[in-house]
């Protein structure tokens, strides 16, 4: 009798345990559905907000930093005024570094790491040369963490994309990168769980637009 | 037993509590709504976001809840839910982070330059397009309002200041030396390169009491903090090249350069005033290497030497149609090791020490001047940030100054040796405060002792600002600065006290998306300025501390990034009214470096489709005094207004494959014949006459290609 409810006990708990690890990642890919529809700023920020609270509880998880982050960034490129581009990145960046000491998946924050440098040089081009090397930094770092990671490949084809001919960029030096990463995207296989997936289609469009500059 | 079936019971019943609503309203301290901030339950991921006007309204379980309001850029705020009451109203005010990039910085007296920073004013590529500057930092500052452009010497002369009252200071410390040595009447450059900095803060008055010993402006550069990669730059220029090479480990990195510069083939190919007996030709050696340790920690090693030598044929003034051979030998050696760190709990450490080793011999042909100078600083500064509100500043500082000068007459025979030690102690401590994000306060005192003057001196600084609007401010500074009389004044005695200045500045500023509009009235008053006898300059008892003087003025500075597109323009306006007795003079009068009306436009197009920046930049500014001995009132004559227009051209292109600019410039285009000042034979003619020699460039126009190719 005992033994049973002792064994009872402990499938609660553990149920719990489990529920509770469920409750998470279920609160995360809803959060990720939500900001898979959002098309307005304010869209994007309500699931900042709910990264925000998922983040607040779980601190030993880096997922909600990084999807805070990657939503912050985004809100940055949206921004027009340059201060406020600078504040939106800096709660980025807080995110980044707290995911990190809480041993996030290194290559997916040293890759998000890069897209926000990315975001910096928006501010003013004076900061597209040290930017845009550090940015090229980071995502090679990203790349030797996981070689497979299609984000760490598409960010570095932007980089490359972005920068003037003559200095090795250009759309004929991108395109590479972005077929590269188009590769590895299919291969990501169509993961129900909450690790970065984003930038199949943001990629495929850079392909497009570089075949179509090169035709 | 019965624990775990209350324990189940307890669990079960869970979420039966009965549920109550919550609302609110979010503001900020002023009251004004925060659209957007998150209200979050604690321990749940349970909240919502507050609408249009700050209200929010949540249904929540009535239990021992705690709400959380954030928004970006506050401080997050908790507030226990204790009454059962239905509904329940909780209201936030949050309080501002007043490290936000928003918050107000003191700007009165600064020009700064940084990486992080949009408030730019110049980086160091704006230096090297500016047509004017030809490459040379210094030349490129006097683009800036407050500084004067003094085409004979080269220094920088700020608000009605000496050249002297200017100091460099590289990585927080001394550069004794920062400017090239140059034969009397022609100018010097800067030293140093200014891709060498990613930083800069030229302050024209008011800086912080970190820097001391200069009476008017402090030029804070810092150097690069990490190479980007491994790479090779070569460059081929009209008037020489060079060649640097740069390694960059995982913590590591170093770099080394070499330099050649000869003269010879341009001056053979243009129109120069005076002849040459030796072309000017310099070697410079430049190493950098940096070493990070840990996270933050980073030591910074910079060294450069430099060997010039320069001769030609200049009037020899004591006999009307002769000419003499003068000529310049310099050698000079600046090192400067910094390390700063991050000592955790908010300390911050700052540490390094400079030496300049310094031998110039100059041959006038009737007389020779050899001087050595070596000056070694050491500082150490902590920062403790206590909150995003306050921090605070303090160190101390130990210069030593050694200083040799053998002169000798040839004909005569006559020889005078003076030499000193000098050692300088220095400390300091400033506290920053922003009670609101608003207003900026920082206060700072200063101590010196010198063991040569045997003297101390303490020096307040202050300022404050304020913004006024979301792109305007307003900044106040106040300050006393001291300076220990220059080497050549202590050649005959060390009876001297410290020269000293009070500065009063009022700044307005506005910025906003890429426009940049700041005027500053200021006001200096000097003391203690050394005074000598003019014929027995070699008497030390005739030496006094009682001179004096003053500027007042006004700086106005514009840039616009934005009107036009890929057009960058700047213009400054800087007018000055100052006076002065020091030195030899006989009475006070406007010195010569002091034109009344400075004016400058710079303006740089960059086109896309040939990738080719094209520049422009024109100075205009009045005449300046200069004495002249037929005249019997002291410093009345005034030269012609001086103007230049000079223009530049920078081509990227890909030469082998390997990223390349070609750039091209032509100063002066217009040819026009600057006068600085004059020179009188010391002897009248035979109808009693003083004739006049005029100060003026070596040449009309100054014409500059060159080929820079990185591997």
């Amino acid at each position: 009798m005992k033994k049973t409810i002792l064994t009872a006990v402990i499938l609660m708990f553990l149920g719990n345990v489990m529920a509770q690890q469920a409750n998470f990642e279920n609160a995360v890919k809803e959060t990720l559905t939500l900001l898979d529809s959002a098309k307005t700023t304010t869209d994007l920020q309500t699931a900042a907000s709910k990264f925000e609270r998922i983040a607040a509880v779980e601190s030993l998880r880096w997922e909600p930093l990084y999807y805070h982050a990657f939503i912050y960034i985004n809100l940055s490129f949206r921004e027009k005024n340059g201060d406020k581009k600078d504040a939106l990145l800096d709660v980025a960046q807080n995110d980044i570094d707290k995911a990190l000491e809480a041993n996030g998946n290194k290559s997916e924050l040293y890759a998000l790491q890069g897209f926000l440098y990315q975001g910096r040089i928006q501010v003013s081009a004076m900061r597209g040369m040290s930017y845009s090397q550090k940015a090229a930094e980071i995502l090679e770092k990203a790349v030797k963490e996981n070689p497979e990671n299609p984000r760490a490949q598409f960010l570095l084809g932007q980089n490359i994309y972005y920068t003037p001919k003559m200095f090795g960029g250009g759309s004929k030096n991108a395109l590479p990168k972005f077929i590269l990463a188009k590769e590895l995207f299919e291969k990501e296989t169509e993961k129900s769980d909450i690790t970065p997936r984003w930038g199949a289609k943001s990629n495929q469009r850079m392909i497009d637009a570089c075949n179509k500059e090169n035709s | 037993m019965k624990i775990f079936i209350t324990l189940i019971l307890v669990l079960l019943t869970l979420g039966l509590h009965a549920q109550i609503t919550v609302k609110g309203k979010v503001t900020d301290k002023l009251g004004h709504p925060l659209v957007g901030a998150n209200i979050i339950i604690k321990g749940t991921y349970d909240g919502t976001v507050t609408d249009s006007i700050g209200n929010f309204q949540l249904k929540v379980n009535a239990d021992n809840l705690t709400l959380i309001a954030t928004y970006i850029g506050y401080i997050s705020q908790e507030t226990a839910i204790s009454t059962t009451q239905n509904p329940t109203i909780i209201n936030f005010k949050l309080k501002e982070q007043s490290n936000q990039i928003e918050g107000v910085v003191i700007t009165a007296g600064t020009f700064e330059t940084a990486d992080r920073k949009r408030s730019v004013t110049l980086q160091p590529l704006d230096i090297v397009t500016t047509p004017s500057a030809t490459g040379d930092l210094y030349g490129a500052l006097t683009s800036l309002p407050g500084t004067a452009t003094i085409g004979e010497d080269g220094r920088l002369f700020v608000r009605g200041g000496d050249g002297y009252e200017s100091k460099t200071f590289i990585d927080g410390l001394l550069s004794k030396k920062p400017y090239s040595s140059n034969v009397p009447d022609l100018p010097s450059r800067g030293r140093f390169s200014p891709f060498l900095f990613s930083g800069t803060t030229f302050s024209t008055g008011g800086y912080s009491a970190e820097y001391g010993q200069a009476l008017s402006s402090a030029l804070i550069l810092n150097t690069n903090s990490f190479p980007q990669k491994t790479q090779t730059d070569i460059s081929i220029m009209s008037i020489g090249g060079g060649v640097s090479q740069t390694f960059k480990g995982e913590s590591s990195s170093i770099s080394a350069g070499v330099e050649y510069m000869n003269l010879q083939p341009y001056y053979q190919l243009t129109t120069q005033r005076f002849e040459m007996n030796k072309y000017p030709e310099s070697i410079g050696l430049t190493l950098v290497a940096r070493q990070k340790f840990g996270d933050n920690g980073m030591l910074k090693i910079f060294s450069t030497y430099s060997g010039t030598q320069f001769g030609l044929q200049y009037p020899d003034l004591t006999v009307s149609g002769a000419m003499s051979n003068i000529s310049i030998e310099n050698k000079n050696n600046y090192t400067n090791l910094s390390y700063s760190d991050k000592l955790g709990k908010g300390w911050f450490l700052k540490s390094g020490v400079a030496f300049t080793i310094d031998q110039n011999d100059l041959n006038l042909q009737s007389y020779l001047v050899n001087e050595s100078n070596r000056n070694v600083q050491a500082k150490i500064t902590l920062k403790k940030n206590f909150n995003n509100n306050a921090s605070l500043l303090f160190g101390t500082e130990e210069t030593y100054n050694y200083f040799n000068q053998d002169y000798n007459e040839v004909s005569t025979a006559f020889s005078n040796n003076s030499n000193f030690n000098d050692f300088e102690t220095a400390a300091f401590a400033e506290a920053n405060y922003r009670p609101i994000s608003k207003i900026a306060l920082r206060a700072g005192i200063r101590g010196e002792h010198s063991s040569l003057l045997n003297d101390n001196n303490l020096g307040a600084r202050l300022s404050a600002a304020v913004k006024v609007t979301g792109a305007s401010q307003l900044s106040l500074a106040y300050g006393n600065f001291y300076q220990t009389p220059e080497e050549n004044l202590l050649r005959f005695t060390h009876n001297l006290t410290f020269e000293r200045a009070n500065h009063y500045i009022a700044n307005f500023q506005w910025e906003k998306s890429n426009r940049i509009f700041r005027i500053e009235l200021y006001k200096k008053d000097y003391k203690n300025l050394v005074m000598y006898n003019a014929v027995e300059y070699w008497n030390g008892s005739l030496y006094n501390n009682l001179g004096k003087g003053h500027s007042e003025g006004i700086d106005v500075f514009f840039r616009d990034r934005k009107t036009f597109k890929s057009l960058d323009y700047w213009i400054s306006y800087s007018y000055v009214d100052s006076k002065r007795i020091y030195r030899d003079y006989p009475i006070m009068v406007t010195p010569p470096f002091a034109p009344k009306h400075s004016a400058s436009f710079v303006a740089k197009k960059w086109v896309q489709s040939i990738t080719t920046q094209f520049g422009i930049s024109t100075t205009f500014s009045s005449g300046r005094p200069y004495n002249n001995p037929n005249s019997t009132q002291f410093m009345d004559g005034k030269t012609p207004y001086y103007h230049d227009i000079s223009i530049n051209c920078s081509h990227l292109t890909t030469i082998f494959n390997k990223s390349t600019i070609i750039y091209c410039s032509i100063n002066n285009l217009l040819g026009r014949d600057n006068i600085y000042g004059y020179r009188y034979y010391s002897q009248p003619d035979t109808n009693g006459v003083y004739e006049a020699f005029p100060i003026k460039a070596d040449s009309k126009r100054f014409y500059f290609v060159g080929i820079f190719v990185t591997l």
